[in-house]
C-alpha cells in the first residue's frame, strides 16, 4: 500500500498532475480547499489532458489529475507495489544454499521502474532533446500499455520464481 | 501463478484503446506533390505535439473581471497580453491563457482571436475574416510547425501555423491570415498602471484547469527546444526575446533588452517607413507607421522561431 501511495504521488508529480510550488499564491483564488470538477463525459476517459477535478489544497499545492493519469496511478501503482512486495519476499525468502540467477529479482522490480517512466510525454522530451521527439510522440499510446504488460509479466515470472525459491528452501 | 496470454492481451488492448484520443478530421499532407513548393515543404514538417485537435481547448466564451478585482487574484508581475480594442483596455494572463493557447473573442462585432503559443512565447492576434468574406473562429490542431502552435480555422479546417498566419494546408492554403497590431507583452502591475479601468480575461473560462501554475518547467529559460526546427542561428541565446515584424515578406528582429536603453528608431521593413517605441511604462516595444500612425503587429518571440521561421530577417542593431 506504502508503495502505491509513494508511486502514485511521484507519478502525479512527474505528470505535473500534483503541483507544489512555494512560489504559487492560489488563496486569493478563494477560500481553500477549493474544487472543480470537470463535466463528465465518455471522451473524458482518454482525455489524458483534461483534469477530472482541480483540487485547491493549500496556498502552494494543487491537484488536478486526468481520469487516465488516476486510473493509471490506481492500475499501476497497484501493480508496482505487488511487484514490489514479491521481490522483498524473494529476497527474505531466499534459501543460503540457493545457486545460481541471483540478479532475478532485480529484473523483477525493474518494469516497476521503468513504469515511472510511462506518465509524462514532455519530461521525456526534455531529457531526451528534440532530435527523439517524433519517436517518442508516436510511442506514447503504447506506453502504458506496454508497461501493464511488463508489470503483469514480471509479475507470474516473479512468484514462480518465488514458488521455486520456496520449493528449494523446503527441500 | 499463471496468467493466460488472452487475459495479457485483454489488459493490453483495454489500456490502449483508452489511450486513444477521438479524432477532429483535418487536412493531410499532399501525398506526391509534382513541383513541391515552400507550403508543401512546411506542411509535411509539421508534427504532433501529443494532444488531439483541440485537446488543448480554446476559450471560446471569455469572460472578465474588472482589473480591480484581477489584482486581488494576481500578482502584480503576472505577465499579460493586452491590447485596447472597442475602446476598451483588455489583459489575458498567461498563467490563464498557457492551458487554452487560443481566446476566440469578438471585436466591434467582428471575430478575433488571442492566440499564444508557450513554445515560442508569443502572442498574436488575428481577424477571423477570412479573404473571402467568411468569418471563422479557430482551434488547436494539436500539431507544430517549428516547435510553433499550428492553429486551424473551424470554417474550412485549414491549417495555420500562428507565426506565419499562412495556411499551409486545406482549403485556404497560401492565404494569409491579416494579424491586428497593438498587442503588448506586459505585467499585469504595469498594465493596470496605465490602464486602470480595464478588464482582464476571468480564470471562469467554462474549463476545470490548474490555472495559476506553469506546465512547462524552466523552458522558457533552457536552451533546447522540445520539438525540431528547420533552421537555427546562434547570434543570440534560442529563447532570448526578441521583438518580431514582418511587413510585406520582409522581417525585422529587435533584441528586446537592447532596445529598452535606445528607446526610438525609425526602420523600413518591406519599403515601409515605421517607428519603432520602447514604452517605459509597459517594458515593451510598439511599432507604428510613421506616417499614419497605425499601430503595426509587432510580438515578443523567442529568437529560435522568428529565426526558424524568418531566416532571412535583419536584426535591429
Amino acid at each position: 500500500m506504502g508503495l502505491l501511495v509513494a508511486y502514485g504521488v511521484l507519478y502525479l508529480l512527474v505528470a505535473k498532475a500534483l503541483v507544489i510550488d512555494p512560489a504559487a499564491h492560489f488563496s486569493p483564488f478563494g477560500p481553500l480547499p477549493s474544487l472543480t470538477l470537470s463535466p463528465l463525459s465518455a471522451s473524458g476517459l482518454a482525455d489524458w489532458i483534461t483534469p477530472a477535478f482541480v483540487l485547491y489544497l493549500t496556498d502552494s499545492i494543487v491537484l488536478a489529475p486526468s481520469v487516465p493519469a488516476i486510473l493509471t496511478v490506481l492500475v499501476l501503482g497497484a501493480l508496482v507495489g505487488v511487484n514490489g512486495a514479491l521481490a522483498v519476499e524473494a529476497i527474505v525468502r531466499r534459501p543460503a544454499c540457493a545457486t545460481g540467477g541471483s540478479g532475478w529479482w532485480i529484473a523483477a522490480i525493474l518494469p516497476s521502474f521503468l513504469a515511472s517512466f510511462s506518465c509524462c510525454a514532455p519530461s521525456i522530451l526534455l531529457l531526451l532533446g528534440a532530435g527523439a521527439a517524433g519517436a517518442v510522440i508516436s510511442t506514447i499510446p503504447f506506453v502504458v500499455p506496454a508497461t501493464v504488460v511488463l508489470l503483469v509479466g514480471s509479475l507470474a515470472w516473479s512468484a514462480r520464481e518465488l514458488e521455486r525459491t520456496t520449493v528449494i528452501a523446503a527441500v | 501463478m499463471k496468467l493466460g496470454r488472452r487475459r495479457l492481451l485483454l489488459v493490453s488492448g483495454a489500456a490502449l484503446a483508452a489511450a486513444c484520443a477521438p479524432r477532429v478530421d483535418l487536412p493531410r499532407p499532399a501525398t506526391a506533390p509534382s513541383a513541391p513548393d515552400e507550403l508543401d515543404e512546411i506542411s509535411r514538417a509539421i508534427q504532433s505535439g501529443g494532444p488531439p485537435p483541440d485537446g488543448i481547448p480554446p476559450v471560446e466564451r471569455p469572460a472578465y473581471i474588472s482589473i480591480a478585482d484581477a489584482s486581488k487574484q494576481w500578482r502584480d508581475d503576472a505577465v499579460v497580453d493586452a491590447f485596447t480594442i472597442d475602446g476598451q483596455a483588455r489583459a489575458y494572463p498567461r498563467l490563464i491563457t498557457v492551458w487554452h493557447e487560443i481566446v476566440n473573442e469578438n471585436a466591434g462585432g467582428r471575430p478575433i482571436a488571442i492566440t499564444y503559443c508557450p513554445l515560442t512565447g508569443s502572442t498574436l492576434v488575428f481577424s477571423g475574416e477570412l479573404a473571402d468574406g467568411r468569418t471563422t473562429t479557430f482551434g488547436t490542431s494539436g500539431m507544430l510547425y517549428n516547435s510553433n502552435l499550428v492553429m486551424y480555422d473551424r470554417t474550412t479546417k485549414s491549417m495555420w501555423p500562428q507565426l506565419s498566419g499562412i495556411a499551409v494546408r486545406g482549403e485556404r492554403r497560401g492565404e494569409r491570415l491579416r494579424e491586428i497590431g497593438g498587442a503588448v507583452t506586459t505585467t499585469l502591475g504595469r498594465w493596470k498602471a496605465k490602464f486602470p479601468d480595464g478588464v482582464v480575461l476571468s480564470k471562469d473560462t467554462g474549463h476545470a484547469r490548474a490555472y495559476g501554475t506553469w506546465p512547462y518547467g524552466d523552458y522558457d529559460t533552457s536552451s533546447g527546444t522540445m520539438f525540431p526546427v528547420r533552421a537555427t542561428d546562434d547570434r543570440f541565446y534560442p529563447k532570448k526575446i526578441v521583438v518580431g515584424i514582418r511587413v510585406n515578406g520582409a522581417a525585422l528582429a529587435i533584441p528586446k533588452d537592447e532596445f529598452a536603453q535606445r528607446r526610438e528608431a525609425n526602420i523600413e521593413v518591406g519599403g515601409r517607413e515605421l517607428v519603432a517605441r520602447y514604452d517605459v511604462e509597459l517594458d515593451a516595444v510598439r511599432v507604428l507607421d510613421r506616417r499614419t500612425l497605425e499601430a503595426i503587429s509587432a510580438y515578443n518571440v523567442m529568437w529560435f522561431a522568428w529565426y526558424a521561421f524568418n531566416p532571412k530577417t535583419e536584426v535591429l542593431r
